[in-house]
């Protein structure tokens, strides 16, 4: 099935799901006004069924609108990411199953304006959405683990390279928080950085302070996030943050054998443990 | 308040049955003939099959006795005599005399650094060296010095010669050279006895030259060279000194022996020699053998035989053979050791180092004390136990737990002082005892919006801590940090008057936050809190900075750095005090019934227990008839009758006016918690509502069905259970008969990887009786391993010499079982012979197969998911900790016993069935539920309902509202760890006392001030 | 030791149960160890939020030392073994990122272990000392 194909049979879906009211709001993508990409579309009507595209723009992660209409039932177009997201708010019990609809896209990967496919996209090993209603596309050969090129970049380094890479990426950052607005995960009510009592980090751009909060999002995503690398893509300063997310995802498959988002009954990895689990940050 | 109980003993067993009386709001004297209580479990290393540190599961329950207002420790003293009967028992104790004032004592120990004398450390078994003035051990409680006067040099010499060192340097004026033994009278309803044993002498088998070769220890010396606090600091050494290479533990060293007259097995041993030989391997990782030498190995207990399974992949060398002798090699003290195998042959194999795995034995002075008391022993010494009645004595009143009954391990322990507890608290419910003060209520200040006044008591302890840090120093800092307002150095912070001063100065000054800088919190926050308590301030508003323990003791040398140190501990408190709010523990009103699920011989068990302390009990049976498997089995091991003792016991269940029995009823719904639980139950067509404050889990467990041997295919194949009923009522039919039985059908196998403890003894038993009918019979017992552990090995030995026949198999070579050809009635069993080397095949009348007993997997998962506690890998529930809770649920409320928790004997399932009333009966007790202060505590605009807390929370304390979508934590099960608190994204969750912002406060302090 | 050595400041989390036990132990046995760490006393290794750790490296510790009791033995029977694996996945990311490995540090210290206290905190220090005045994540004022 192509992009084409795929996008046919998820209208006919979506169509049908409206159709026949089961339910009230379709979250997908519609093509945008500018650049080419795919915008988040809200389609509640049959009659607009027509403006939901499928193609490898459609790289927002519709997971965090799906947050916006809790209590709705609704159906989304998900690729596998989108429906590990899904899967794990559903874990966190942002919705019952059986509000939501997923309409499983297969997804070869997104790609930029200059057609070139996404970092976290090159390395991403589930193409299928693993908890799904329908399933839209020839199944993938699930990928093996590929080190990203950031990730093998860095591992060359020495601490002191690493550590240059990192300021000179932190340095950047203008503590907008889009990264926090894009990610699925941050659906807390109040971000601890903007917590007064206690006051965790300061509101500055200190580059320490800097550093608190991309760390502090990151352990508080950590073993939760399934690397759709939306963070990195909104960021107006293109500060290099997904690595590091993508580095806590890898260490939580290595050593808690731990994949975020793909059973509905599994604790997240930060959240479980097992006696024999590994001791290597502790001293003998 | 009712009359007290007196527990003799202050081990385990006794600190568990003063705790559970004392909770129950009975008074209790805790008598313990050493300085310090602790008992055996305090010299153990670590604790199988978990490898728990012994220590830091026994402290705790330590501290509780020593803090408790209703226990009274009488240390180092000893009961001399008892007088009087059941309810109005005199006791006459001596108590020892210590030559220190324990009321003066703070346990600075500069005593100990001065005397001269130094004597054998028996605590350390004699490895290392203590002074003359000592403590028992670190942990010790009452943490007070004593003098042991068949070695102080002032005590035992002319008065023309004085020592007198330690009296000299005692800053408190403590020592008391003038004391003398004193006896006291006790007036007590009831007494327990939790004595525990002495170790077998190992110098009565000299054929392992305990006593002459040095690197031959006993396991209890062993303990303390593996043990982090002991002689070697947790070095495994060989006591000259040398790290051993080669390490053989030798299994039933004084047990199972009758050249030493002791035919019983120790039950621990097997599984402490594991525990020692997998500790040995994580202290030495690159010790080259580890060899256990034993005729059985006994792991019969709760996730022995995983633990044996785990120590034979870790490359523990288990060796069966009976070793003969051991010789030294005078050069290099290595050791030779000759053992003989099954098949006789004789093998020499080389050791550095060798562990005697001695038995339990009973203590001579115990058993002297019994004579005295008219107080029944078996021949061994220990104390005459009933299968039927195992806590009790042959003296009425007088009650027995832990290994003073018998051999046993710590949770049987553990559950029998419980059941002592409960059986002592139906004796002395009713009887008026002394008024005990209760604690002068004073009302609270309300802090309301004050800004913070904090007042700072920096100590000396002497000079424990002011000759080395500069405490004017320290205190003069402390006047600059914000918020203090007033500040003073004391000589002892913990001294009664200044206590009374540091009273005075919080209404002199207004002071609303106190910081104490002197000793550890663990020991002497409460005194403290009790300070402010007195004075209407919230003893939360107390902080504790510990400059002694952590600072100037350990930083003798660096005083300038110690000083420093101090303040700056100082000044992070001061900043966690700036924040300290007063934290409310809240009274909720509870129900004074218990729901028992099961109505078998652990279910009536409990219900009659609490029934007869004066609770209300619902017994809920599943079957139309109360009994469970007790109801099909014949006699117990000892020869009693199960059906007069089951009639009996199930007439006293429904006559008992507190009880409800609710039988062919099923549990469909629990709601609730501890002190308010709501339980629906079906009962045919009827739907009934219990309320109820405790649930005890008695649900048991059955014999399973084989599926193999032809059972099921031949009518004489049947397992141990049918044959009990068969000998009941058919018992002609075995006359002159050939009988074989199998052991371990189904145990111990993939399928279920434990061992079913019972049907050893089971098989036993059953032999005897019918060889005793007929000793014409031919019995041959197939077996892997024969654990009739504790006194049912007398039973094996019975069985031996009434010629039942017993023969090993192993697992890979199992009996084969063939209908004979030519006459279809008989069963043809094939096995190999290990003694001659052969395979042997018996045409047998009747094949008995010893079925594994299995949980009811499906019905205890359902009922695992209502209650919201674990079951096992098995089936059978987990209790919250393996040794010293096992008989509750880490669930406040919710406590289990019998076969619901894992296979066991009948006398047993007696005893944890009485264990798990007591625990009931301590929350049944009390007028309400009092919640602790230190809670998490739920901001709701912040929570985002996501059940993280709820999924990792140890003890269910915490779960979101469906309604609400926020997450409301139950402050009654809260224990207060904060790992909801550290694990929520937005600090939704904060835990009160510890929260983040005196956390953060204090790192602010240290860094940023 | 040398007066014009730089002495770090290490901050402790100890839980009460079994590494503040420990502690005391070493207290009791006057086992010595340099003066160089500052306590923070907590009910359990779980109740220290990862974030707690970074904080501290912001505000200028010189080294952060997590100890609790060991896998097995928590006296609220699970709370350790959550904060193992959130302190593995801290300390990983954070030598990610180019912070030196040993300026944090995790440890298990039962209460019988006085003399593991006492070497643990030896060995703590000497890494601490031999890594320097930390030059990462210390906010610019702090220096």
């Amino acid at each position: 099935m192509n992009w084409e194909q795929q996008q046919q049979k998820m209208r006919d879906i979506a169509s049908e799901l409206l159709t026949n009211g089961k339910v009230d709001m379709i979250i997908g993508y519609e093509q945008a006004s500018v650049n080419g990409k795919a915008a988040p579309a809200f389609i509640t009507s049959p009659e607009e069924i027509q403006t939901l595209v499928w193609n490898d723009k459609c790289e927002n992660m519709l997971a965090k609108y799906a947050l916006r209409y809790k209590g709705k039932q609704i159906a989304i177009v998900a690729k596998a990411c989108d429906a590990r997201a899904i899967v794990g708010l559903m874990v966190e019990h942002q919705f019952p199953r059986e509000q939501i609809v997923i309409i499983g896209m297969v997804c070869p990967g997104m790609t930029d304006e200059r057609g070139r496919i996404y970092e976290s996209c090159q390395v991403c090993r589930h193409h299928n959405p693993p908890v799904y209603d329908h399933f839209v596309g020839d199944a993938m050969e699930e990928g093996e683990y590929k080190l990203s090129p950031t990730m093998a970049k860095i591992d060359a380094m020495t601490p002191d390279e690493r550590w240059a890479y990192f300021t000179s990426q932190m340095k950047k950052c203008i503590r907008c928080y889009s990264c926090r607005q894009a990610c699925y995960l941050c659906y807390c009510n109040k971000c601890f950085v903007d917590r007064n009592q206690p006051r965790w980090v300061a509101r500055t751009t200190d580059l320490s302070d800097n550093i608190y909060y991309h760390l502090g999002r990151i352990m508080h995503t950590a073993g939760r996030c399934v690397q759709c690398g939306a963070c990195e893509r909104v960021c107006p300063m293109d500060l290099k943050i997904w690595y590091l997310a993508q580095k806590v995802s890898d260490d939580c498959k290595e050593l808690y054998d731990y994949d975020a988002g793909l059973m509905l009954d599994e604790k997240p990895a930060l959240a479980d443990y097992r006696l024999e689990d590994s001791q290597k940050a502790f001293v003998d | 308040m009712s009359k007290p109980v007196m527990v003799l003993g202050g081990g385990i067993a006794g600190i568990q049955a003063s705790l559970d009386l004392a909770e129950m709001g009975i008074p209790v004297y805790l008598v313990e003939s050493q300085p310090s209580i602790g008992g055996r479990m305090a010299q153990l290393d670590k604790t199988f099959p978990t490898n728990d540190c012994s220590t830091c599961i026994l402290a705790p329950k330590m501290s509780s006795c020593a803090n408790h207002p209703l226990i009274k420790i009488y240390s180092y003293s000893e009961l001399k005599d008892i007088r009087g009967r059941a309810g109005d028992f005199t006791a006459v104790v001596t108590k020892k005399a210590r030559y220190v004032d324990e009321e003066a004592c703070n346990g600075c120990r500069q005593c100990l650094d001065v005397c001269p004398q130094y004597v054998d450390d028996d605590f350390n078994m004699g490895i290392d060296q203590r002074k003359a003035v000592y403590m028992l051990f670190q942990q010790g409680i009452p943490n007070v010095a004593a003098i042991d006067d068949r070695f102080c040099r002032f005590l035992n010499r002319d008065k023309n010669d004085k020592c007198g060192r330690c009296a000299r340097i005692c800053p408190r004026k403590a020592i008391r050279y003038g004391q003398r033994d004193k006896d006291i009278e006790l007036e007590v309803g009831a007494i327990i006895l939790a004595t525990g044993y002495d170790t077998f002498a190992a110098e009565l088998k000299p054929e392992y030259g305990y006593g002459s070769y040095r690197n031959v220890v006993t396991s209890m010396e062993y303990e303390r060279i593996m043990s982090a606090s002991g002689p070697y600091g947790g070095h495994i050494k060989r006591p000259d000194g040398k790290e051993p290479k080669r390490i053989a533990f030798l299994q039933c060293v004084g047990s199972r022996d009758a050249k030493c007259d002791r035919e019983y097995c120790s039950s621990v041993c097997c599984m402490y020699a594991m525990k020692e030989a997998v500790i040995t391997r994580e202290h030495i990782k690159s010790i080259d053998d580890l060899s256990i030498y034993y005729m059985d190995m006994r792991a019969f207990g709760k996730d022995f035989e995983r633990y044996y399974e785990n120590a034979k992949k870790q490359g523990i060398n288990f060796v069966r053979s009976r070793v003969t002798e051991i010789a030294e090699d005078s050069d290099t003290h290595d050791l030779k050791l000759y053992a003989v195998d099954e098949q006789g042959r004789v093998s020499e194999d080389e050791f550095d180092m060798v562990v005697l795995s001695v038995g339990l034995v009973p203590r001579p002075d115990v058993v002297e004390l019994c004579q005295r008391a008219g107080i029944k022993t078996d021949r061994y010494g220990f104390v005459h136990a009933d299968d039927m009645a195992p806590i009790q004595t042959t003296r009425e009143g007088v009650l027995a737990c832990g290994v003073l009954t018998g051999p046993k391990d710590i949770p049987e322990t553990v559950y029998e002082a419980s059941g002592a507890a409960s059986l002592a608290a139906q004796l002395v419910k009713d009887l008026p005892g002394p008024e005990i003060p209760k604690p002068e209520e004073v009302p609270m200040r309300d802090i309301g919006r004050e800004r913070p006044r904090i007042g700072v008591f920096v100590c000396h302890c002497g000079t424990n801590i002011a000759g080395v840090v500069d405490v004017k120093a320290a205190a003069e800092y402390a006047k600059a940090l914000p918020c203090v307002e007033y500040v003073d150095d004391t000589m002892y912070a913990c001294a009664a008057d200044t206590q009374g001063f540091i009273a005075d100065m919080i209404k002199e000054h207004d002071l609303n936050r106190v910081v104490v800088a002197s000793c550890t919190p663990r020991t002497h926050e409460p005194l403290f809190q009790d300070v402010l308590r007195k004075s209407g301030l919230n003893p939360y508003l107390f902080t504790m900075v510990n400059i002694r323990d952590q600072c100037s003791w350990v930083h003798m040398d660096y005083p300038e750095e110690a000083t420093e140190k101090a303040k700056d501990l100082i000044r992070m408190a001061v900043a966690k005090a700036y924040y300290a709010q007063p934290l409310q523990q809240q009274v909720l009103p509870k129900d004074s019934s218990a729901l028992v699920i099961g109505g078998g011989l652990a279910g009536m068990t409990s219900a009659l227990s609490l029934a007869k302390q004066g609770y209300k009990v619902y017994l809920v049976e599943k079957e139309p008839v109360l009994g469970g498997n007790a109801r099909l089995m014949n006699t117990s091991a000892r020869g009693r009758s199960f059906e007069q003792y089951m009639d009996e016991l199930t007439e006293s269940v429904y006559d008992h006016p507190y009880i409800t029995v609710l039988t062919s009823a099923h549990i469909s719904a629990v709601e609730g918690y501890v002190g308010n639980f709501i339980t629906t139950v079906r009962k045919g067509p009827d739907t009934i509502k219990l309320n109820h404050g405790v649930i005890i889990v008695a649900v048991g467990a059955n014999e399973s069905m084989p599926d193999e041997y032809l059972y099921g295919q031949h009518p004489a194949v049947m397992t141990q259970l049918k044959l009990e009923r068969q000998i009941k009522h058919h018992v002609d039919d075995f006359k002159g008969k050939r009988i074989v039985m199998i052991q371990c059908v189904g145990s111990r196998e993939p399928q279920r990887p434990y061992c079913s403890r019972v049907c050893c003894t089971q098989a036993v038993k059953n032999a005897i009786c019918l060889k005793e009918m007929d000793p014409t019979i031919q019995i041959t017992i197939l077996y892997r391993e024969m654990r009739t552990y504790g006194m049912n090995e007398l039973y094996y030995e019975k069985a031996r010499r009434l010629g039942v026949d017993f023969v090993r198999y192993d697992v890979d070579d199992k009996p084969r079982v063939t209908v004979d050809e030519d006459d279809s009635n008989k069963i043809n069993v094939e096995f190999y012979e290990h003694l001659i080397g052969r395979t042997l095949k018996i045409k047998a009348d009747y094949l008995i197969l010893s079925a594994a007993i299995e949980a009811d997997r499906e019905s205890n998962a359902e009922l695992s998911q209502m209650l919201k506690v674990p079951i096992n890998q098995d089936g059978f529930f987990l209790e919250a900790h393996m040794k010293l809770r096992p008989v509750e649920f880490a669930t406040d409320g919710i406590f289990l016993c019998g076969m619901a928790h894992a296979p066991k004997n009948a006398d047993e399932v007696i005893a944890q069935a009485q264990g798990a009333a007591a625990r009931a009966a301590s929350i049944l007790a009390k007028e309400y539920i009092t919640t602790d202060g230190m809670v998490a505590k739920v901001n709701r605009f912040l929570c985002v309902a996501c059940g993280i807390c709820e999924s990792i929370c140890p003890y269910k304390a915490i779960a979101v509202d469906p309604q609400l979508h926020v997450a409301v934590v139950n402050a009654a099960l809260c224990k207060g760890c904060g790992l909801c608190s550290a694990t929520c994204r937005p600090g939704a969750v904060d835990l009160q006392g510890f929260d983040d912002s005196e956390i953060l406060a204090q790192l602010d302090a240290l860094y940023s001030w | 030791m040398n007066e014009h050595e730089w002495e770090p400041k290490i901050v402790a989390f100890l839980c009460n149960w079994c590494s503040y036990a420990g502690a005391d132990l070493a207290g009791t046995s006057r086992i010595q160890y340099p003066p160089n760490v500052r306590v923070i006393r907590v009910p359990c290794s779980g109740r220290v939020n990862p974030l707690y750790i970074i904080r501290a490296l912001q505000e200028g510790a010189d080294g952060v030392l997590v100890s609790g009791c060991h896998p097995g033995d928590c006296h609220y029977s699970t709370g350790n073994m959550y904060a193992r694996r959130k302190f593995t996945v801290l300390k990983s990311l954070l030598e990610y990122v180019g912070v030196e490995p040993d300026r944090v540090q995790f440890s298990w210290v039962s209460a019988s272990e006085g003399a593991r206290f006492a070497e643990v905190i030896t060995q703590v220090t000497e890494d601490i000392k031999r890594l320097g005045k930390p030059t990462r994540l210390v906010k610019e004022e702090m220096r």
